[in-house]
């Protein structure tokens, strides 16, 4: 649940370290993390951020090795009055102190770590929802209120202590009335923010995506559950191994404010992220060695809202909106767009979602050259012809037992052969299948928990469906050939909020980013198993992440939805550390005929 | 730009020292207060107070009328509490429901609110 209010960050202590430089220079950084013992410590994260940047490159973060040992890539640039803000954590210790000693060109810091119980500001704010402990309220409040903001993030812990300091004899009728009330508010906000996108139209009905239709259960558990002082968090841990080692490196861009950075992916020569600014029609461009940023504006008629990313097989940029029909396309060479406002043969509007794309999430055409798409307004499939911009929907029947007004199609992807669609719908905890040649629905799957948020969606090379299950806290496996079920996978913090999964063809791996626990997990299809990439940024909202296939980078985006909701709106690149990469950057690659 | 997506910031500066000048006559003093309950008025929206607050109904707040009839009489000391009170929320003086707090109001911008609320009558 959010709230717009006030709140404290209780981030790791940030130190300020005075280095050897006097004026601003570029300081090369290196040094070890030791525990009060002299021990090294592995896998502690490190971060430089040299200060709140308005635009480019905001903080750089590495992990610490087997010896404890850190090192940052090149130098640290600029660093302003011979200062060095530096921070180092773990999950069971606070920072203790920083030492640093001259080096040639630079600083060498021992960062010392004591051992702690309290994890605030270092846990994330699934630590406080998985102390819950039945799941299926822990999948009402993560589908009714996690959609929007983390929860209990900054904000809605800040409530919560209101709701706690209102004196009354019967708090249990305070905090009824109170949550109650937020959720009101929050339909309301929901409802503009949610209902804006069709200029011209009839509105779409909020309520159907991301409203809370089940105001009382919602309140319900809200007043159950939201008990306490939030002030402190303990026994949080990962759930599973890290991923991470001493050459991980993790940058994060910001973009300048107001913004509303949605995905961001990996594009180009430079190599740039691409992010996009839903509240706009702008598509942030950013060089990844410099941070220096490009906007490029997307030329429609009506407002786009650029929500979803999917990269060409040429190494072009395809954007899809915000609830409505404007597919967009960008020539990045010769900064060229091309734009199809789309609507059905009969004049409806179209509410698109996602875009077909391929086992290496690039954008894939039907045999006929046609677009696919999931129409999120309509509970439909559609196509659009980018030749005539003749475009069509499907509309899934509705599903015996599942409530319709929820049934909002979602995710997409598609079958290596191109023969079919598969989709998922958010609200009714569905998926199934579409046949492309016959125009057909096929298969139709339904979870038993209906809070289970089947999210994005993605097709391995073996043509294995893999699905986030937000509400649920599980990753489903199922095997589109054989139809059938793989497995259902408990994330290691199932109050995590999985958005989406996706697959890594160089790795052969899952990658699940999460909105509510600042990780992102990696999931190993041969041993069946999770391994844990912590983000190093509190309100680390995640949504997408795209595998750049030169580099093997991971790029993904804090997208915290909306104005009112604190927290970090950025552009994030990850490289993992494990020097897998191929040899052929994208666009170059030859893929027979899928396109 | 999305419609009514993005919150406008107006310019509360330029409009504040508009109003200093244009009081150096009663007739554009007028003009001012009308643009006063203008910007006022536009700022309830913009801020998207209308989400909780209605003129003269109880919504989940109560209304700007019932307000302004209870601190109309005291209403210097008033607007500087209430736009205070915009910006950090809190309970206690209309129902045990704690108002959300609003970081994103500038002061300016909730003591240009306040005011417009105490002439709500």
């Amino acid at each position: 649940m959010r709230s717009v209010g006030s709140w404290r960050r209780l981030a790791v202590a940030v130190f300020t370290l005075a280095v050897t430089t006097s004026s601003p220079a570029d300081v090369a950084v290196s040094g070890r993390v030791l525990d009060l013992n002299g021990e090294p410590l592995k896998q502690a994260m490190v971060t430089v951020e040299p200060g709140p940047a308005k635009v480019g490159i905001a903080a750089v973060t590495v992990f610490t090795d087997d010896t404890g040992a850190f090192r940052f890539p090149g130098t640290i640039a600029n660093v302003s009055a011979g200062k060095l803000p530096v921070r180092a954590s773990k999950l069971g210790y606070r920072q203790s102190d920083v030492l640093s000693e001259a080096t040639g060109d630079g600083v060498a810091l021992t960062i010392l770590l004591a051992p702690s119980a309290e994890q605030a500001g270092i846990a994330p704010a699934s630590a406080w929802l998985r102390q819950i402990p039945s799941q299926e309220d822990t999948a009402k409040i993560i589908m009714n209120c996690v959609g929007c903001h983390q929860t209990p993030g900054p904000e809605v812990r800040h409530y919560a202590r209101m709701v706690r300091d209102v004196p009354s004899a019967d708090p249990a009728a305070v905090r009824q009335q109170s949550w109650s009330a937020m959720v009101k508010y929050m339909n309301f906000l929901s409802a503009e923010e949610f209902g804006r996108g069709l200029v011209g139209a009839a509105p779409i009905q909020p309520d159907r995506v991301y409203g809370v239709t089940d105001e009382d259960a919602v309140t319900k558990v809200l007043a159950k559950h939201l008990v306490g002082d939030f002030q402190s968090v303990q026994g949080y841990a990962w759930g599973a191994p890290l991923a991470v080692n001493g050459q991980t490196v993790i940058r994060e861009y910001a973009v300048d404010l107001p913004n509303n950075v949605r995905e961001a992916l990996q594009l180009g020569d430079p190599p740039r992220l691409w992010a996009a600014d839903v509240g706009s029609d702008n598509i942030v461009a950013i060089d990844i060695a410099t941070g220096r940023q490009k906007i490029h504006t997307i030329p429609s008629p009506i407002p786009v809202g650029p929500h979803t990313l999917v990269a060409g097989q040429d190494g072009s940029l395809w954007v899809a909106p915000f609830f409505n029909g404007v597919v967009a396309h960008l020539d990045i060479a010769k900064d060229t767009w091309q734009v199809w406002p789309l609507k059905t043969p009969d004049g409806k509007d179209i509410g698109i979602h996602d875009l077909s794309f391929d086992v290496d999430h690039e954008l894939v055409t039907d045999r006929k050259g046609r677009i696919w798409y999931s129409d999120i307004t309509n509970n439909a499939v559609g196509y659009f012809d980018p030749g005539t911009g003749k475009a069509e929907i499907f509309r899934v029947p509705e599903h015996p037992g599942r409530p319709a007004q929820s049934a909002a199609l979602y995710g997409l992807a598609v079958s290596g052969d191109r023969s079919r669609l598969w989709f998922s719908q958010l609200g009714i905890a569905a998926f199934g299948s579409f046949n492309i040649d016959t125009l057909q629905f096929e298969t139709y799957e339904t979870l038993p928990m209906l809070d289970a948020g089947p999210r994005r969606m993605a097709m391995s090379d073996n043509d294995i469906l893999y699905i986030a299950l937000y509400g649920a806290g599980q990753l489903l496996e199922y095997d589109t050939r054989a139809r059938k079920t793989l497995g259902i996978y408990d994330l290691p913090d199932r109050a995590s909020a999985p958005y989406s999964v996706t697959w890594d063809n160089l790795r052969k791996v899952a990658w699940v980013p999460t909105s509510n626990a600042n990780v992102i997990y990696r999931f190993d299809p041969q041993s069946k198993s999770f391994t844990v990439l912590p983000l190093p940024r509190e309100q680390g909202f995640l949504r997408m992440v795209g595998v750049d296939p030169a580099t093997g980078f991971l790029a993904t985006s804090y997208a915290n939805i909306s104005i009112p909701v604190h927290g970090p709106r950025m552009a994030v690149l990850i490289d993992p550390g494990d020097g897998v990469r191929q040899a052929t950057p994208r666009g170059t690659e030859r893929k027979g005929e899928q396109r | 730009m999305i419609r009514g997506f993005r919150l406008q910031t107006p310019g509360v500066r330029r409009l504040a020292g508009y109003r200093v000048a244009m009081a150096l006559s009663a007739m554009v003093v007028a003009t001012a207060t009308v643009a006063a309950e203008t910007e006022g008025a536009a700022l309830v929206q913009q801020r998207r107070c209308h989400g909780c607050h209605h003129a003269t109904q109880t919504l989940l707040g109560p209304s700007y009328a019932a307000i302004a009839a209870r601190h109309g009489a005291n209403r210097a000391t008033m607007e500087q509490i209430l736009a205070r009170k915009i910006i950090v929320g809190g309970a206690g003086n209309w129902g045990v429901v704690p108002m959300v707090p609003n970081e994103q109001v500038s002061d300016d911008e909730a003591r240009i609110i306040a005011k417009w609320i105490l002439r709500q009558q």
